[in-house]
């Protein structure tokens, strides 16, 4: 597989009136809006695990799920993007989690970057992380 | 149906300069063009969104051509000659040393974070290669491109340039969601599509066809529209096959040089440095770290690793999350198998051979202000030939002096006429895939035989990437009759209208490859160009550059040769 998009999380995106972020964020034009007014990819088979449109989903509808023929075990990976951060979330078929943190800009020039308007990339949010995070060291 | 075409939209629109892809190189020659002078009329065309397109969609972990402390742009040169068996542009190469520090140094301006150590220096990962967290390295790269109010218009598929007689003035493309025809009249373009993957048979098939290194997504048309065009090309034989994780395909930098893990065997020998000390240990170069990994294969000692058994469990972790800043499958990977880094060594194996002029070179034969052999055509990026080992930063570094030398030309430019029939037919050739048809083919299936003849007789995985003039000649065979059947390939949508046409630009830019491996008549760079009827490398006679233009009204390919010069003698 590629991704799952969860019909019932997803919310629409105010389409038909706009574009929606997940449509507009996809580098392989995979993700398509259905008559419902729900998202939904044209082929798996050919998503490259990007991310793009999991990170910048609003509702987080949006995971990724590995081809059973390379991994041999179910998993999922979802995340969730900030202005100063992302939020990753790795789930094995046991339902065993596993969180990270990115770090995603600058601190210097935080103010010229990414406008908030135009990317939910950048959504300031997020409430109840509880498990703790492996921060990203420097020595790698 | 004629219907159908009669009834396409055509927009037309005129800009000074035309971009054609969003990415690195496009980006940053917008930036350039744009800081030199804010009234130079800038138009990009992108076929996917600006802010999550081309290769670094999902991110990077590092910049890869960087000029660490205690280089210089000259030992840089001779690090990508001598990796690259001799044959290289050193003035394009030179001249991209000297840039990429600049690059890097925007990108940091623009919010791309690069963690430092205590006296304030980035972390040298490798020999020309520093640490970034770049998740979000388009979506920065993106908002300073806008910031320059460059215009930009995204979902827009380029299929062809618009010439007047050997003049380039503009470029055709349509729109996959409007489903438009656009004429873009320009002084100047710029290509910056990227490389090609996709024209062989991937190591993954179904499901996981996409789980490849190079952006499935990036499909040659850069290289396609010059071809067609009658651009020269050049080195299209040193095909880049890389060394990479094993199912997810991803990068092995960060482990390789990031946790310094040692390529093993199964037997857990440190082969490079045990028994191919002879072709430099490990510091040999990159091509014949990969042949070496795969003879340990074909003698019994496969499978081989990355070893990561070193590492402790926080290093391990925090190897796992590193990733998300450019292959996030890989960290799901081990998640779901319930496994870390330090159990669960990745194995390495090689790739698919891609066409990619930034890491490996083939592409656009340009001078050193990177114009084609066509008037006001340039190149940069994976998209540009003569330069190897340029990545991010390079590909960056390109765009800005092909900006340069665009803004600086402009006034002298003047506008060439755009002929209506030029326009008639490119809208026949584009949108007639989606009339009803006899015998239709859908693109995936075309795919599938294109990447099956090039796995077969053009040196795929399949056939350990040995290349010999009798399968060569049977893929140039094959590879004709299916651009005859390619007129057959039938759309239901614009998506899958863009897809008919990533094919059939594939199947140019293999055309013009299988030319290329037949001619060079030497080994250089084993595993890209392996002959196996001319095993030795042979400077004597060929030590040079084999080059190729495509003469469309007679359907042949032209093979020249040009010389390889060093820098002083360019200089
Ligand atoms: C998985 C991966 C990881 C990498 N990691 C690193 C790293 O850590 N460090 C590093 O320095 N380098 C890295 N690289 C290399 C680097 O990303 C590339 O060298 C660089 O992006 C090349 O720039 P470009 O502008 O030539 O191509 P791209 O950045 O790919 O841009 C090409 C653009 O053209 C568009 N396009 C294509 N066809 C058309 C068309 N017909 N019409 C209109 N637009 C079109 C594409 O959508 C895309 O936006 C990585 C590459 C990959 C694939
Ligand atoms: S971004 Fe998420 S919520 Fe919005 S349309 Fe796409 S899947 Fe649905
Ligand atoms: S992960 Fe990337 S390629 Fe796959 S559907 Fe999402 S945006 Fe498209």
């Amino acid at each position: 597989m590629g991704i799952y998009i969860d019909q019932n999380l997803c919310n629409s995106c105010g389409y038909p009136q706009s574009e929606t972020p997940c449509n507009m964020a996809c580098p392989g034009d995979l993700i398509f809006m259905q008559l419902n007014g729900k998202a939904q990819i044209t082929s798996n088979a050919e998503c490259w695990d990007c991310a793009a449109c999991i990170k910048i989903c609003p509702q987080q509808a949006i995971d990724i799920r590995l081809p059973f023929e390379i991994v041999g075990k179910e998993g999922t990976l979802k995340a969730r993007a900030y202005r100063e951060k992302t939020i990753w979330t790795v789930k094995d078929e046991k339902g065993n989690e596993q969180i990270f943190e990115t770090p995603a800009r600058n601190d210097a020039s935080l103010e010229t970057l990414i406008n908030p308007e135009e990317f939910s990339d950048t959504i300031d949010s997020y409430k109840g992380i509880s498990k703790s995070f492996v921060d990203l060291g420097l020595d790698i | 149906m004629q219907n159908l075409i009669d009834k396409i939209k055509i927009e037309k629109l005129k800009t000074d300069f035309l971009i054609i892809g969003a990415g690195a190189a496009g980006c940053f020659a917008a930036y350039e063009a744009k800081r030199l002078n804010p009234n130079i009329d800038i138009l990009i065309l992108e076929k996917a969104h600006i802010a999550r397109s081309g290769c670094l969609a999902a991110g990077v972990n590092a910049i890869n051509a960087y000029i660490t402390p205690g280089q210089s742009p000259e030992s840089f040169l001779e690090y990508v000659k001598k990796d690259s068996m001799d044959l290289i542009r050193e003035d394009l190469v030179y001249s991209i040393a000297k840039e990429v520090n600049n690059v890097v140094n925007l990108l940091e301006e623009w919010g791309l974070p690069i963690p430092k150590d205590e006296n304030g220096q980035p972390y040298v990962r490798g020999r020309g290669s520093i640490i970034v967290q770049g998740e979000r390295v388009k979506p920065i790269i993106a908002q300073a491109t806008k910031n320059t109010k460059a215009k930009i218009l995204n979902r827009v598929v380029v299929t062809n340039l618009i010439k007047n007689k050997n003049k380039v003035c503009g470029a055709f493309g349509f729109g996959v969601r409007d489903g438009k025809f656009y004429v873009i009249q320009a002084k100047a373009v710029l290509v910056a599509t990227g490389g090609a993957s996709g024209i062989y048979k991937p190591n993954n098939e179904g499901e996981a066809k996409h789980k490849i290194w190079y952006s499935p997504f990036n499909t040659g048309a850069g290289y396609a529209i010059g071809i067609r065009a009658g651009a020269e090309m050049t080195t299209f034989e040193m095909r880049y096959v890389s060394m990479r994780i094993k199912d997810l395909m991803a990068p092995t930098g960060a482990v390789a040089q990031g946790v310094k893990a040692k390529q093993v065997n199964a037997l857990g020998e440190r082969y490079l440095e045990e028994r191919y000390v002879y072709l430099g240990g490990t510091s040999m170069p990159t091509a014949m770290r990969l042949w070496a990994t795969l003879q340990e294969n074909i003698e019994g000692r496969g499978p081989c690793y990355l070893d990561t058994t070193h590492l402790t469990r926080e290093q391990a972790e925090r190897l796992q999350a590193y990733y998300l800043h450019m292959t996030p499958g890989l960290t799901l990977y081990w998640g779901a198998r319930g496994t870390k880094p330090d159990t669960d060594p990745p194995e390495i194996v090689g790739t698919e051979p891609y066409i990619v002029g930034g890491h490996a070179q083939a592409g656009y034969w340009i001078d050193i202000n990177r114009m084609s052999t066509l008037e006001n055509l340039y190149a940069a990026g994976d998209v540009a030939g003569g330069a190897p080992k340029k990545y991010l930063s390079g590909a960056a570094a390109e765009g800005m002096i092909a900006a340069r030398e665009i803004v600086s030309k402009l006034k002298s430019i003047n506008e060439e006429q755009v002929y209506e029939k030029d326009i008639k037919d490119e809208v026949k050739r584009v949108f007639s895939h989606l009339e009803k048809k006899n015998i239709e083919i859908l693109p995936d299936e075309l795919e599938l035989r294109m990447q099956k003849i090039m796995d077969d007789y053009a040196g795929g995985i399949s056939s350990g990437y040995i290349l010999n003039e009798q399968k060569l000649l049977k893929a140039r065979k094959y590879i004709k009759e299916l651009k005859q059947e390619a007129n057959n390939l039938y759309a239901i949508n614009p998506h899958e209208l863009m897809k008919c046409h990533e094919v059939i630009d594939r199947l140019d830019v293999a055309s013009v490859l299988i030319e290329h491996l037949l001619h060079r008549k030497e080994t250089r760079w084993p595993i890209y160009q392996s002959r196996a009827d001319y095993p030795e490398r042979d400077d004597k006679n060929w030590l040079k550059f084999v080059n190729s233009v495509y003469d469309q009204t007679k359907d042949e390919i032209k093979i020249l040769e040009r010389p390889c010069k060093k820098l002083e003698a360019v200089k």
